[in-house]
């Protein structure tokens, strides 16, 4: 008994210490950090793209399909967190709240050894002294050029692949980066420092890569839900979502999920412009930190509001409507 | 979504396992290739830090001035001006992941890149990171060359797309050493000469 007594601990020591080492697990960027609302990231539609990449669009849709995917964070289970779209990006500058992909490098600041690099920014705490932190900006420069790379439309499953870089694994790697996220110890995650030539993988995420982003942008909504995330700092404050504005709903089920900081009562209102003033047409008020509204209406103007009774801190709210 | 027990089983130790990070993706340069491409290898202390706005006001960079202790490599000069990008202005920043930092009073080894001008002949560390090495002192007081990119958890692959590892921290005498004997056998016809 005395041996196994001794053995034991060691035994749990081990074990712990194997799951840290196959598990050193997924990296928040420090400080922590979340945006407001899901970026809109705007992917560079320049004629021809990357010239190395023989699809049609030299891989700037499947940038945008990649990236947006629920193969990748959109299907994490922390609601929809990332939009794309192809557009200019003529105007590319860091830091101007303006989240861009550039299939180039303008700045000349990705060249020689640099694949591709990624530049975030945040501005301050969401409240001073809050520690909670927002991203107000976060743009990728690729060095397009210096490099023989290419995409599932070129070179499908690998397929004709030769000593090439999937731009897809690359993107949704670094737009990992983007949404707050470090590198991971976890190999095969899509945050792992890694990638093989003529390896998509890292464009599907993984479990430790979800649980990356659940930690930032908490968890249980499917993509349908858009996930909004802010700070109250005192009792008795009231801030509209999503993103600080209303939006038009058209008739159908307008679905809020409010997912307040643990401790508090926080509570959620929806409102609807009935072409004069806003009116309440819904409340969740329970004596809890989570609310939830579903309400069946005619398509018009909402507004949610988010309502701390008592305590504060970081929030997430997820809207889905049609 | 592909999942694996082990991320299961393990999730609640992951929690506390978050650190600080960097990001961007690298491809490795070896010692033969920094000490072919650079135009002047230095050590020196940092005597002036400060970031601004570029002149298009595209980006925030953050210009340094290192005070020259040795030249291993190129012309010989009192003072190089540093130029990366990101950096810290009226408390906006921006984060350019993987790109050399400065900080006043911190002692370097540096490739230099050559002076480009349209940045005012300011000179860039060669290799992001990997050009960069902080010299430290270890307990017995010895002065250590230490690679930067590792402590930045900076991406950095080898030519067949695996991570490559940060080269380990030397004795700065050694390191020196070594990165002499390279240019030499690279029929470089800067080699400073050394003083031991």
């Amino acid at each position: 008994m005395k041996a196994i007594k001794l053995v034991s601990p060691s035994l749990v020591i081990v074990l712990l210490l194997l799951c840290a080492a196959s598990l050193s697990g997924y990296v928040l960027l420090s400080p922590n950090r979340t945006w407001n609302c899901p970026p809109d990231y705007t992917v560079d539609n320049v004629a021809g793209g990357v010239p190395s990449i023989l699809d049609a669009d030299g891989g700037s849709t499947r940038v945008v399909n990649a990236v947006t995917s629920t193969a990748a964070w959109n299907g994490d289970n922390s609601g929809k967190v990332i939009k794309a779209h192809r557009g200019s990006v003529a105007g590319f500058s860091l830091g101007d709240g303006v989240p861009m992909l550039k299939l180039s490098d303008p700045l000349s600041a990705c060249t020689g050894s640099c694949l591709a690099a990624t530049f975030t920014a945040y501005y301050s705490e969401r409240t001073s002294g809050s520690g909670s932190w927002k991203i107000d900006d976060a743009d990728i420069v690729t060095n397009s050029t210096g490099y023989n790379w290419t995409s599932e439309g070129e070179d499908p499953g690998g397929v004709g692949c030769s000593s090439e870089i999937y731009i897809e694994g690359v993107m949704v790697h670094e737009i990992g980066h983007g949404l707050g996220l470090g590198h991971s110890a976890v190999s095969g995650a899509t945050m792992y420092p890694s990638v093989s030539y003529c390896n998509n993988n890292p464009a599907t995420t993984e479990a430790d890569d979800q649980s990356g982003l659940n930690a930032l942008y908490g968890s249980g909504f499917s993509s349908s839900y858009e996930t909004f995330t802010s700070y109250i700092g005192s009792s008795g404050v009231t801030q509209y979502q999503p993103c600080g504005t209303y939006y038009w709903g058209n008739a159908g089920f307008q679905n809020g999920s409010l997912r307040g900081p643990a401790g508090s009562d926080f509570d959620l209102y929806l409102w609807k412009w009935d072409g004069t003033r806003w009116v309440q047409v819904a409340s969740a008020t329970t004596v809890s930190n989570n609310e939830n509204i579903s309400y069946n209406g005619t398509a018009a103007w909402y507004l949610w509001g988010v309502y701390s009774y008592s305590g504060s801190g970081t929030y997430h709210f997820y809207s889905n409507h049609p | 979504m592909k999942r694996t027990p082990w991320a299961l089983l393990c999730g609640a130790l992951a929690l506390a396992l978050v650190a600080p990070a960097g990001a961007s993706t690298f491809l490795r340069v070896s010692q033969e290739e920094l000490v072919a491409q650079a135009e002047a290898v230095v050590q020196g202390r940092v005597v002036e830090v400060s970031s601004f706005w570029n002149r298009k006001g595209t980006a925030i960079m953050t210009e340094a001035v290192l005070e020259i202790e040795d030249t291993l490599l190129g012309q010989d000069r009192s003072h190089v001006r540093l130029i990366t990008f990101g950096g810290e202005v009226d408390g906006y920043v921006i984060e350019a992941h993987g790109f050399p930092t400065f900080r006043k009073e911190q002692r370097l080894l540096l490739f230099l890149e050559p002076a480009r001008k349209n940045e005012d002949g300011a000179h860039r560390v060669l290799g992001y990171r990997q050009g960069e090495f902080e010299i430290r002192k270890d307990r017995q007081g010895r002065e250590l060359a230490v690679a930067t990119w590792e402590a930045d958890n900076v991406r950095i692959l080898k030519a067949d797309g695996t991570p490559a590892r940060a080269p380990r921290a030397v004795p700065l005498d050694e390191f020196k050493r070594q990165i002499v004997e390279t240019a030499e056998r690279a029929g470089r016809h800067d080699v400073r000469p050394q003083v031991q």
